[in-house]
């Protein structure tokens, strides 16, 4: 461990101003902050620092992830062994699982990387922290069936687009996350409709009988209307038990209800988490959805009947509210804000998955559109919390 | 009295809480003062290498402000001067005689003396004395123009900054002089606030019966800046003076005794001082001469002030104008590997992302490591929640960083006292205090201030 602080420190002045390789600062900087704490001291009259640092309050979010992406490798590796009917014991179903996962979030974090280190480089910031999350996120909305190129064309996209034209982590008004998820979307919308999302291992003639692998969204949005969409997922297979603890094909992260709970537990226990969001969201996709059901009836689209509690276990609700909504840089920067911010956001996706067919689930294109209106809530709060004060102005 | 609720504040439970014990400190050969860290100050001189001086001479004053003179706090020949970087005068050292000998600045006051004087020889007493620069004007946070008279006056008696003497301790037995200074300062305008921490020490009824206020919350709630933002009832307080308890007493003590108050209480504080305690010292004493008060020699940061606001000084400078503390730190820390994957027991932090939230402990050692990299801001939102004035600093900094200073203001950037406490919690390591600094400046510098 000395050793390699001795390496690092040893080489230093190769990467400080004016050394040979002043250009890969940003990568130096990346790896031996990523492995020893700073030895820089405080320059200006604040001399003591709080421990935070970005590090750490990424990785509280990296850690909120886990559960999501442990059981997203179990319940992608069980889905495909459903499907084919094998073995739906616990070690073959992760191999299957871990077969299917990692390698899309290895994708995710190779390609996401390498465009952020170059870009750094090409910038001259320091690499920041917040692609450790991006990384994660990421693949975590992607479906088990996702082909890996299209994977790093898209988190490619995301970076570049959603970020670091902007000037990187922080300056950025999208969420990279679901900018890249974004592209892909509309990039290869057969793979990303929708309509089936659970690997089919071997032959098409090993499906096992009456399964159709649609997800609890599609089934919902194609019901006709004298059928109750009730009715209808459960006749598809679908139970409120399943949907809540997440064994169901969806996207890989997002499925489980209780684990983005157990996540959502974290961030707020923390403080890294805004409740305000959560609860904004939570509150307006209620009272949409509640809406809804009041409105539901002989000529209006069955999904309006679903129940509130089905609405909100089925596809990314949890998900999107808890870890793409939160994302403080794309958020609106007051907590004030951060409520309305959150609430429309409810709103607005629940909106666009019930009534917007071309459109399988709402919320990616919600939290997009709340990002770009982020700064308008600001200022609007910003301007009331001004007229309150007593003016000090020249 | 009213009572003043602070929002935002917070305690840093910085370790190496002086002790109540006020001791005093053995005589020197050599003393100075430090000109360098007086700030936006445009020294001229008025002394050389060798002169005689006693206490109470001139030694230089502002150029821009020609009345804040700064007078020496000992007699005996200046040794040496010395120049900095650009030639800015870092520090005069001057040769003790030991004898202390006081040069009469005008006719000793007394109370009643005082009460028949007109505002503005008040202010000419105080500028005589050499005590103009113990004033804050705000909202810009300089030493007041000399020729101005303040709307109102903010007196704090006690100050909850890591770490900085205690009112309990420097009132002792100064009650007169605090009596004769407030009743100066209520010459200087028509009203006075004299604010108290609401967990004050002091006993001294006499002093406590002239308080207004009472001022509940951490640090900075006592801050003369925060006093003055909720008590303002409009905008024509915005250029308040402010001014500390311990000045307040100096300010008495010059009036009634014609001289230079040469004496003070500091702290000695911080977490490599063996015994950290009040001293009371003339000014100007060296930091040297506290050298064996330390644990260790080596790798140390010296603050002259607060941890806060304090400025960095070094062991060979002195205890000079308006610093009521020195402070020892371990400067940087050892690095450690996979620091932010730690369960961070033993980390200080503001919010709850280390395990430390769980620990009740009762003062946590720091030292100067920044404690991460540079990094752009994430709106976090940690700042606005230790704002003691109720603003944003995130939004500010975006603000001045793009060049805009017209938002900023209309938001209320000038109600901002400088405490530090955003910059210390930010997890990005952005030093909003000095971005602030530099703004307070330029607009000062537009408005002709």
């Amino acid at each position: 461990m000395k050793i390699l602080k001795d390496i690092f420190n040893k080489n230093e002045h190769y990467f400080e101003k004016g050394g040979k390789y002043a250009n890969w600062y940003p990568m130096y900087e990346a790896f031996y902050s990523f492995l020893f704490s700073t030895k820089e001291t405080t320059k200006t009259s604040v001399h003591v620092r709080d421990s935070l640092d970005t590090k750490r309050y990424m990785s509280i979010v990296l850690i909120a992830l886990t559960p999501c992406a442990l059981f997203g490798i179990f319940n992608a590796g069980f889905q495909a062994h459903k499907a084919v009917g094998e073995s739906l014991d616990l070690i073959p179903v992760l191999l299957t699982g871990a077969q299917l996962v990692l390698p899309l979030i290895a994708v995710s974090y190779i390609v996401g990387l390498g465009v952020e280190f170059f870009s750094c480089m090409v910038r001259g910031h320091e690499v920041n922290e917040g692609f450790l999350v991006t990384g994660l996120l990421y693949p975590l909305t992607l479906p088990a069936t996702m082909p890996l190129w299209q994977a790093a064309v898209g988190i490619a996209f995301g970076v570049v687009v959603g970020k670091e034209v902007f000037g990187g982590s922080g300056r950025n008004f999208l969420n990279p996350a679901l900018t890249a998820r974004a592209f892909v979307f509309f990039a290869y919308p057969a793979q990303m409709s929708g309509e089936v999302w659970t690997k089919v291992m071997g032959a098409k003639d090993q499906i096992v009988e009456g399964w159709s692998g649609a997800t609890a969204l599609a089934v919902a949005a194609t019901t006709e209307a004298p059928q109750k969409a009730v009715d209808a997922l459960q006749d598809a297979g679908f139970s409120l038990m399943d949907s809540i603890v997440g064994i169901v094909p969806g996207s890989i992260g997002e499925t489980s209800v209780v684990m983005v709970l157990i996540g959502a537990f974290i961030l707020l226990i923390t403080g890294v988490g805004s409740w305000r969001t959560m609860l904004g969201s939570l509150l307006g996709a209620v009272s949409i959805s509640i809406l809804f059901n009041l409105f539901s009836g002989g000529t209006t689209i069955a999904f309006f009947g679903l129940p509130t509690v089905w609405q909100l276990s089925i596809g990314s609700y949890a998900f999107a509210t808890v870890f793409m909504a939160t994302d403080p840089v794309s958020s609106p920067g007051l907590e004030s804000s951060r409520f309305i911010y959150g609430f429309l956001i409810g709103v607005l996706g629940m909106i666009i998955r019930v009534t917007n067919p071309a459109y399988p689930e709402g919320w990616m294109l919600a939290i997009l559109l709340m990002n770009v209106f982020a700064p308008l809530i600001d200022h609007v709060m910003l301007e009331r919390k001004s007229k309150k004060r007593i003016p000090n102005v020249i | 009295m009213k009572s003043i609720q602070v929002k935002n504040t917070y305690d840093l439970q910085l370790s190496g809480l002086p002790d109540t014990a006020c001791d005093t400190v053995d005589e020197t050969d050599f003393y100075g003062v430090s000109p360098s860290r007086i700030k936006e100050l445009k020294a001229k001189l008025l002394v050389k290498e060798g002169q005689a001086v006693k206490v109470g001479s001139c030694l230089f004053f502002d150029k821009k402000n020609e009345k804040n003179v700064f007078l020496s706090p000992v007699s005996g020949t200046v040794e040496k001067i010395e120049y900095g970087d650009r030639r800015a005068l870092q520090n005069i050292v001057i040769k003790s005689d030991k004898q202390f000998q006081k040069e009469t600045l005008f006719d000793k006051q007394t109370l009643a003396s005082i009460d028949k004087l007109e505002d503005k020889d008040v202010a000419d007493l105080i500028q005589k004395g050499g005590l103009w620069s113990v004033f804050t004007a705000y909202p810009f946070q300089m030493t007041p123009n000399s020729d101005l008279l303040p709307p109102a006056i903010y007196v704090s008696i006690d100050s909850d900054e890591p770490h900085l003497p205690q009112s309990q301790i420097f009132c002792e037995g100064e009650k007169d002089n605090f009596l004769a200074g407030l009743k100066a300062l209520k010459k200087m305008t028509s009203t006075v606030h004299v604010g108290v921490a609401d967990k004050t020490k002091l006993k001294e009824t006499k002093i406590l019966e002239h308080v207004t206020h009472r001022l509940k919350g951490h640090y900075p709630a006592n801050n003369h800046g925060v006093f003055l933002y909720y008590n303002k009832k409009d905008a024509s307080e915005n250029s308040s003076w402010g001014v500390s308890a311990q000045d307040v007493i100096r300010i008495g003590k010059l009036l009634t005794e014609g001289t230079y108050p040469n004496e003070k209480v500091i702290v000695v504080a911080g977490a490599l001082v063996k015994k950290p305690r009040h001293l009371k010292v003339v000014e100007g004493y060296p930091v040297k001469a506290l050298e064996k008060e330390l644990t260790k020699k080596a790798g140390l940061r010296v603050v002259a002030g607060g941890v806060l606001t304090g400025q960095r000084s070094s062991i060979d400078s002195f205890i000079s104008y308006n610093e009521y503390a020195v402070h020892f730190l371990q400067e940087g820390k050892e690095q450690e590997m996979f620091t932010f994957f730690r369960p961070g027991f033993d980390k200080p932090t503001f919010g709850r992302t280390y395990l430390s939230a769980l620990v009740k402990k009762e003062e946590w050692e720091m030292n100067t490591c920044l404690n991460g990299g540079h990094r752009a801001c994430i709106a976090c939102g940690e700042c606005p929640k230790v704002c003691p004035v109720e603003s944003h600093p995130q939004f500010f900094m975006k603000d001045l960083e793009a060049g805009d200073i017209e938002k900023p203001i209309e938001q209320g950037f000038l109600d901002c006292v400088s405490c530090g406490i955003c910059t210390y919690v930010c997890p990005s390591k952005i030093e909003l205090d000095s971005i602030f600094y530099d703004a307070r400046q330029k607009i000062a510098k537009e408005a002709g201030v």
